[in-house]
């Protein structure tokens, strides 16, 4: 209850000072680690003191006769949800995105963070969908309106909320399980249905598209790796709860079919693709499925690959999506290509965007090399793909970089020195998480061992 | 009476579903809207639980007046006008509504009778009005429209899931993701002169 009222709190003070400049996204960003201290290292179940007063938390909140439990195991990854988004909301001031993704992406980072927490599990899907829902009101164009985006959004995490709750009535009170033996078949296909459209599976991706071509690129970005997180999570979580998925092989044949699915399409639609927001959506699709291949290898190290990718998403979306505002300079030329490039905003973007395509000596490179490294035993269609989606992602990044080659360049120094330094210690960030993965996937080794062990 | 009282809102859901489809205004659309959640409003609280049916009537009639704010903002827009406009006119809207119902009403009736504890009639029903929302989704994405098909479909899955789980619990969470889908639908259909976000970075 503490988390949820007091990122209420944190949501209203960003909306309130929405026209202060940087004061919204040092709420948002600062309140997102603070509550994923507070979800991380709060005393729970035990009394403490604060300034002579003793206080007791406890861990549940219970309404309705449901109930919001902060469980030792879902500590870690309610802290989880909420430093990615504080990662890409930080990055809000720098790329000047909308004002209401402040307040917006607080409360969409609440709901994942419920969804987390939520007992029974069946109400997970809805608070995800509820964070969709909200998601819609960033994912417009510039002046404010809605475009295709919203209304693919909101009807593709309706119904995949619809879908997977139909399933976990079948499952928790008919008795289904997705074991061919089941005769209630329809809860797989449902749960399949469901899970697909939660991680982005195409073609339940159209909504991604239309807002990386009508939404500011940080918005774009936040609403897709917020909300595929939170079907990886579900998923995550799933596995862990039931003995009987994380046991049926038809499970993880159906993670490794979409997993290849999204790579062999967002490879292909990489190849050939040309506009910039387009292609990193591709590239996310590509991210994401090779993140489901992962978790489709059925070990602990293929969820902490799975989770490990999750963790470097945001670091390179959000300095992409940093450089790619600022990468042309203002009033040069009314053409597109006589425009000036700005040299450091040009180098994040195209940083933050080898990164998520997984380039060697970058932070997301590391992630599919254990997945290739996982696969090569025995599963060549599985290698075979991620070196495709690899080599169509970077392809396209390559071609990109040389358009980008074409333009003018100016220095930056119109940027500002407080952008231009956050850009530099962003693909700074990106280069060292590059150098040295242990740092991540060994954190994230200790603190989500209890998930990804089971 | 009871039963009469039921039957009627069994019937009065998806034909109001239906008629959304077809509805020439949106001042229409959502008096229908309003007659679908009526319907399964009256069924639910006389079939089932009287306070799940009026939540269900409330919710309903919220969500139908914060989306006629939206409206009001944004002029009233006609069936069709705006972004995924469709050339649908409607004889051929008509004519899809037919077969969608028709379709719909082949594939629930069989098996209407072997889910849970539900009659059959109602199975039917749920059937009918999502696929009528699911059809207002498919022949038009603009936000207006979708807001309507979305909260129909939604209204459809209520009829059928609030008698395989009547948690309550679970009926305030839907509750709360149809009053979203309204305000997030009402919020993006202001006319772009004077969106939120131009006058907040102006």
């Amino acid at each position: 209850m503490l988390l949820i009222l007091l990122g209420i709190v944190l949501a209203i003070s960003a909306f309130a000072l929405r026209a202060r400049g940087w004061i919204p996204w040092l709420i948002a960003a600062g309140g997102s680690v603070l509550l994923a201290a507070v979800a991380l290292g709060i005393v729970l179940g035990e009394p403490f003191e604060i300034m002579g007063i003793v206080i007791r938390l406890e861990a549940g909140w219970t309404f309705l006769g449901r109930s919001l439990v902060l469980r030792p195991e879902s500590r870690a990854l309610v802290s989880f949800v909420f430093v990615s988004g504080a990662i890409l909301l930080a990055s809000g001031w720098v790329s000047d995105a909308p004002r209401r993704l402040a307040s917006v992406g607080l409360l969409m980072l609440l709901a994942l963070a419920a969804a987390l927490m939520v007992q029974p599990f069946v109400f997970s899907p809805t608070l995800i969908a509820a964070a969709a829902i909200l998601g819609c009101l960033v994912v417009v164009r510039p002046d404010g309106r809605g475009g295709r985006a919203p209304p693919r959004l909101m009807v593709t995490y309706s119904l995949g909320m619809m879908a997977i709750l139909i399933a976990g009535w079948l499952i928790e009170v008919g008795g289904a399980s997705v074991s061919p033996e089941s005769p209630v078949r329809a809860a797989s296909v449902l749960l399949a249905l469901g899970l697909a459209i939660l991680v982005i599976t195409p073609p339940f991706h159209t909504w991604l598209t239309a807002s990386s071509d009508e939404a500011h690129p940080l918005a774009f970005v936040f609403v897709a790796a917020v909300l595929q997180t939170g079907g990886l999570f579900l998923l995550v979580n799933s596995l862990a709860s039931y003995a009987w998925m994380r046991t049926d092989p038809l499970v993880y044949a159906f993670l490794r079919g979409i997993g290849l699915l999204m790579i062999g399409l967002g490879g292909l639609w990489c190849l050939v693709e040309r506009r910039a927001p387009r292609l990193i959506a591709y590239t996310l699709l590509v991210d994401f499925g090779i993140s489901l291949l992962a978790l489709s290898l059925a070990t602990p190290d293929g969820s902490r690959i799975a989770l490990g990718m999750a963790s470097i998403r945001p670091i390179s979306l959000a300095v992409w999506a940093a450089g790619v505002t600022h990468l042309f300079a203002p009033g040069a030329s009314d053409s597109q290509a006589g425009r000036s490039i700005r040299k450091i905003s040009a180098a994040a973007a195209l940083l933050g965007a080898l990164s998520l395509a997984g380039f060697p000596l970058t932070a997301g490179f590391h992630g599919r090399w254990m997945t290739l490294g996982n696969a090569q035993g025995g599963d060549v269609t599985a290698a075979a793909a991620v070196v495709f989606g690899l080599g169509a992602a970077w392809l396209a990044i390559g071609r990109w970089a040389r358009g980008l080659s074409a333009h003018p360049s100016e220095d930056g120094r119109r940027l500002g020195r407080a952008r231009s330094i956050a850009l530099v210690v962003g693909s700074a960030t990106i280069v060292l998480l590059g150098l040295q993965p242990a740092w991540l996937f060994g954190w994230l080794s200790s603190a989500l061992g209890s998930l990804v062990g089971r | 009476m009871l039963n009469l009282a039921m039957g009627i809102g069994l019937v009065v859901a998806p034909l109001c579903a239906a008629g959304l489809n077809l509805a020439p205004t949106r001042r229409i659309a959502l008096a229908l809207l309003l007659g679908v959640f009526a319907g399964i409003g009256a069924n639910i609280g006389l079939g089932q639980q009287l306070r799940i049916g009026l939540g269900l009537l409330a919710t309903g009639a919220l969500a139908c007046a914060i989306l006629a704010i939206g409206f009001e903002r944004s002029g009233w827009p006609r069936q069709g006008e705006g972004l995924g406009l469709m050339p649908a006119g409607r004889a051929f809207r008509a004519a899809t509504v037919l077969l969608v119902a028709a379709a719909a009403w082949g594939i629930a009736a069989p098996y209407a009778s072997g889910i849970g504890s539900l009659p059959a009639g109602r199975v039917t029903a749920a059937v009918m009005i999502v696929a009528m929302g699911l059809l207002q989704l498919g022949l038009s994405q603009e936000q207006g429209a979708a807001a309507l098909g979305l909260l129909t479909t939604l209204a459809g899955f209520e009829v059928f899931y609030t008698g395989l789980e009547p948690s309550l619990a679970l009926r305030a969470v839907l509750a709360g993701i149809m009053l979203g889908v309204a305000l997030v639908s009402s919020v993006l259909l202001e006319p772009a002169t004077g969106g939120i976000e131009g006058r907040r970075n102006g």
